[in-house]
């Protein structure tokens, strides 16, 4: 069963994005009101912030940057990036909390076990806290169609209807300046979105052109290792299979205007150690990667498919588009996938355009983004 | 736009093209003047170019009609070919002074509406094959993006526009088709202002 669970007025014109912080219990929204919202993804839902003024136009993405996996004592703060099509990217975050157990939220008392101290999570994710406007980074030449981190949040890329991809280079614990690292211009048009590997420097676009790219870094040179032909229109998004993130398998799902679901596979070959090897530079190992088609999805959507989301909890994809339908797919034993649940009009007669996985009270839930302005929270 | 694209096109007088008037006599008295001039055809065939600013305010009144169905869209009847045609026929041409209509860029048997769309809560998927005047328009794209915004806006929004060019009228038919159909293309189309101005343009002959 897919059942509504909760539906949040974010926005006054079409919400393009949707991003749930990877351990904190957030959500981010963008829209074409040139806003994104902060959500705490509680079953209240409150509205911890509005980030605005900062777009000319539609806030076309945004993502959460990763946590830092290091360093326990380093308080590390929430942030994330938004692409729009007035060619800029903007990253928000919080200050510092102040220490604020004098005047703690009422409702923190109600129910709640541990009543003294508030945990870092309730800090960080407090109505409290003011979101404020921390970088603009320019350098695309028209919209930005998508933006996103890596995973130890050191590197974020965005990609544009200039055919281009651009890879920044930051401090992830300050943010304090985007350096561009590379340029990647494989493709042959706009670039609609793009991905990286839950764990690995790989990254993957996927293109109006019809293909998606893989991206890898080798010898400081980041370079386009490979390509995945095989839909018929427009590749509108793509996702890594979280599942399979510590081991040398690699899958990537990909949905198209063509009406299919596709999952392309290759392997790793895992580098002996990350130390300088002085015999790599002088012969240079082949980088490209294989990559082959695993298989091809049952064809559920009527109209052009627009997300892709992979569960790491379940292993599930969900995927939506501009039929309005929410579709989940599972995968059985033999490695063949059935549809778990199809479900009709999700946001009414809109379209609907981003689709995630999140947790929401340890269970896990499916968060859509309209037309309509709505963020939708089903149970699955 | 010095030099226009297609300085000889063919056009199509105002009294030729398809119009639900004839059958809908409950009208308004204005409105059967209008429709008996028009199947008198009063209008002299040889001024037509210099006919295109009176002939502009014909179908804007037949599109009158569908804006009033708007209001009352609790009780809206179901949306069909011709109410499609009337309200993109009167958009202007970005380089002539006339109509898509006169210039057969849009055509009512090139427009396809689905019979069964009882069901208000189901999307619904429109058609419409446009035709360049010539087969190396640079404007097609620009008239195809006039319709879709023109449409978006009168239509509810369960309605899906499709725009495609009629089969072989087009030398670059599928990439002008990818462009039109592409949902974030056409949104950040709308947010320019450039473009914008002129779909207004375009728009403005329309009601």
């Amino acid at each position: 069963m897919v059942s509504l669970i909760r539906t949040l007025d974010a926005h006054t014109d079409k919400v393009w994005s949707v991003s749930v912080h990877p351990t904190l219990p957030l959500i981010a929204t963008a829209s074409t009101d040139k806003t994104a919202c902060i959500y705490g993804l509680n079953e209240k839902f409150p509205l911890l912030s509005r980030l605005e003024d900062a777009h000319k136009r539609s806030v076309r993405s945004v993502a959460f940057k990763p946590p830092l996996t290091a360093s326990a004592d380093f308080l590390d703060l929430p942030a994330v990036a938004c692409g729009s099509f007035d060619s800029t990217i903007s990253v928000w975050g919080i200050d510092e909390p102040e220490d604020e157990e004098d005047e703690d939220v009422d409702d923190e008392y109600d129910d709640d076990e541990n009543t003294g101290k508030r945990s870092q999570s309730d800090i960080l994710c407090s109505p409290n806290n003011q979101w404020n406007l921390m970088a603009i980074i320019e350098g695309h030449e028209n919209e930005v169609k998508s933006v996103a981190w890596n995973s130890h949040g050191n590197l974020l890329a965005s990609c544009s209807r200039d055919k281009t991809v651009w890879i920044w280079e930051t401090d992830p614990e300050t943010l304090e300046e985007f350096e561009c690292i590379s340029v990647l211009n494989d493709h042959q048009h706009d670039i609609k979105h793009i991905v990286w590997h839950p764990t690995r420097n790989i990254l993957a676009s996927s293109s109006y052109d019809d293909t998606v790219r893989i991206y890898k870094e080798d010898d400081d040179e980041w370079s386009c290792v490979g390509v995945l032909n095989g839909h018929a229109g427009t590749v509108w998004c793509s996702a890594f299979d979280p599942t399979l993130a510590s081991t040398s398998t690699i899958r990537l799902v990909s949905v198209s205007d063509d009406l299919t679901v596709k999952i392309w596979k290759s392997t790793v070959e895992e580098e002996e150690s990350e130390e300088a090897n002085p015999i790599r530079s002088s012969i240079r190992k082949d980088v490209e990667m294989d990559w082959e088609l695993d298989v091809e999805l049952p064809v559920v959507h009527t109209h052009p498919i627009y997300s892709v989301a992979w569960s790491k909890e379940s292993g599930r994809i969900a995927t939506v588009g501009s039929d309005g339908k929410l579709v989940v797919y599972k995968e059985k034993e033999d490695g063949s996938w059935i549809v778990q649940y199809e479900r009709e009009s999700c946001h009414g007669v809109f379209e609907i355009n981003c689709v995630t996985w999140a947790q929401l009270n340890e269970k896990e839930v499916i968060i859509t983004a309209g037309d309509d302005g709505k963020i939708n929270v089903w149970e699955v | 736009m010095d030099d226009p694209i297609n300085a000889n096109p063919t056009i199509i007088d105002v009294s030729e093209l398809p119009t639900r008037l004839e059958n809908e006599n409950k009208k308004g008295t204005g409105e059967q003047l209008v429709a008996q001039i028009v199947s008198l055809s009063l209008l002299p065939k040889s001024a037509k170019v210099s006919a295109s600013s009176t002939s502009s305010q014909v179908p804007d009144l037949v599109s009158d009609s569908g804006s009033e169905d708007d209001e009352e869209d609790e009780e809206e009847d179901p949306v069909d070919a011709q109410e499609i045609f009337d309200l993109i026929s009167s958009i202007s041409d970005p380089e002539h002074p006339l109509t898509l209509a006169q210039l057969a860029v849009v055509n009512l048997a090139d427009i396809y509406v689905p019979d069964h769309q009882a069901d208000k809560s189901k999307i619904c998927e429109i058609v419409i094959k446009i035709t360049p005047t010539i087969t190396h328009c640079s404007l097609a794209t620009l008239i195809g993006l006039g319709i879709r915004v023109r449409l978006e806006r009168c239509l509810p929004p369960r309605f899906r526009i499709k725009i495609l060019i009629k089969e072989g009228t087009h030398q670059s038919e599928n990439q002008v088709n990818k462009q039109l159909n592409d949902k974030e293309r056409v949104a950040a189309a709308c947010e320019n202002d450039q473009l914008l101005t002129v779909i207004s343009q375009m728009l403005s002959s329309c009601k």
